[in-house]
């Protein structure tokens, strides 16, 4: 019965367990109880996989309104290798939190800190699985959201104004992401990325199609930090705690990557993307020199 | 383009207009109250769009109703629902900037950028 809500559950899970963190004044207590979150999540997202690699891709209609219209999650090899991996970071480093966060963490507000993780975990989970583009958006600022406020809290009096950029620049991407989605939905009229690719079909000539591929592109970019506008991600990881640096350097933008890869390959098309646009050789040439300008900067950094 | 188009673009070259001047205001002030401004004003244009393509000429709210014609035509619904969601989101942000404000107020006492920038030098 419960099993066959499974990819709705390891979103739901951490997404419940947040709020409660909240009621649980103790320390130590919130500490648990976030872990045992965490571990649980983990374990159901193997789980998941183990059964997506038994069975093939599981569609989980959210409501029971089926798909086009209703909210469709997906669980094929990709998401819930994502998923899986995005879930054990998050076990892992927060078995190790406590350290880190008494030497780096106001004590007053360390109860605060495991909602945070705890929703901005379940935001990255939501992106993964689910199938419905708006959903995206709304998991993308779940996360984003919990992961300015998770910044912020940095002892360094700097960790406000590093949050503050982040925040400025991560709200253009998700809105930049918002416009393509809105010019995707008045060519298609679906949000389900499936049926949506399904309308688009071999027509590649349309302008609408190009502005809103531009729109998510750009967009996507400014959350994965490649090169010309990564300008967030230095302070923001370096004032940011270290519990929180390590879950979120490690998870966030490798997820943002994945939402890209899943709006190229199962919306727009490989086709569209790089041999219509040549998008591989713009992406080839900024990532080189993203690669090439952080190791320059990495030698003459003089704080380390 | 003829005088008709434009004027029946009309709404689209508010939300034109309106994303620009959000945009510019978040690029160009260092005022960190006013970075937020142009934020709420770069987004609110978004809905605008969102709202725009939802509508029809001529049509209602989508309620059935029996005294209706038949020909009636009804509004989509779904990028007003969808835009709900985005405003939501616009508020849940407007407020952790404004909060992150006030820490950086009283780290430093200032919210001009340009001023936070010459203190982080010094210190």
């Amino acid at each position: 019965m419960i099993e066959q809500h499974l990819p709705v559950l390891v979103v739901v899970l951490p997404l419940i367990a947040a709020p409660l963190c909240v009621f649980l004044f103790n320390r130590a207590l919130v500490y648990l109880f976030a872990l045992t979150t965490c571990w649980a999540t983990f374990g159901l997202s193997l789980f998941l996989l183990t059964k997506v690699l038994q069975t093939g891709p599981i569609s989980y209609e959210l409501g029971n309104w089926p798909a086009p219209y209703g909210i469709e999650y997906i669980a094929d090899y990709f998401s819930t290798f994502v998923m899986s991996f995005v879930t054990g970071v998050g076990a892992v480093v927060l078995t190790y939190a406590p350290r880190s966060l008494s030497q780096e963490v106001d004590p007053s507000r360390h109860y605060l800190v495991y909602p945070m993780y705890l929703l901005c975990m379940s935001g990255l989970l939501g992106i993964c699985i689910t199938g419905d583009l708006f959903n995206v958006f709304v998991f993308l600022e779940i996360s984003s959201l919990s992961s300015y406020a998770l910044i912020s809290l940095g002892r360094s009096s700097r960790a406000p104004l590093a949050a503050f950029q982040y925040l400025v620049m991560g709200t253009i991407g998700a809105t930049f992401l918002l416009i393509g989605i809105g010019l995707l939905y008045q060519l298609t009229g679906t949000l389900n990325m499936a049926d949506m690719a399904a309308q688009l079909g071999d027509d590649h000539g349309s302008r609408t199609m190009l502005v809103a591929f531009a729109f998510m592109t750009v967009g996507l970019c400014i959350k994965m930090a490649v090169f010309p506008l990564h300008t967030w991600l230095p302070n923001a990881y370096t004032y940011a705690p270290s519990v929180v640096t390590a879950f979120i350097a490690a998870t966030a933008t490798k997820v943002s990557v994945y939402a890209f890869v899943r709006i190229v390959y199962s919306i727009f098309t490989p086709q569209f993307a790089f041999d219509v646009h040549g998008l591989d050789v713009f992406l080839t040439a900024f990532s080189l020199v993203g690669i090439f300008v952080a190791s320059m900067a990495a030698i003459y950094q003089g704080n380390l | 383009m003829e005088l008709n188009s434009l004027l029946g673009l009309f709404n689209y070259w508010i939300v034109i207009v309106l994303m620009m001047t959000g945009f510019y205001i978040v690029i160009a002030r260092g005022n960190l109250i006013k970075t937020v401004i142009g934020l709420n004003i770069f987004q609110i244009s978004v809905f605008l769009l969102y709202i725009t393509m939802g509508r029809m000429k001529e049509g209602t709210a989508p309620i059935i109703q029996e005294t209706a014609q038949a020909d009636q035509a009804y509004s989509n619904p779904l990028p007003s629902v969808l835009i709900l969601t985005a405003i939501v989101v616009g508020v849940a942000t407007t407020a952790l900037a404004l909060a992150l404000i006030v820490r950086i107020r009283e780290d430093y006492g200032t919210i001009e950028e340009d001023d936070i920038l010459v203190l982080d030098r010094e210190s």
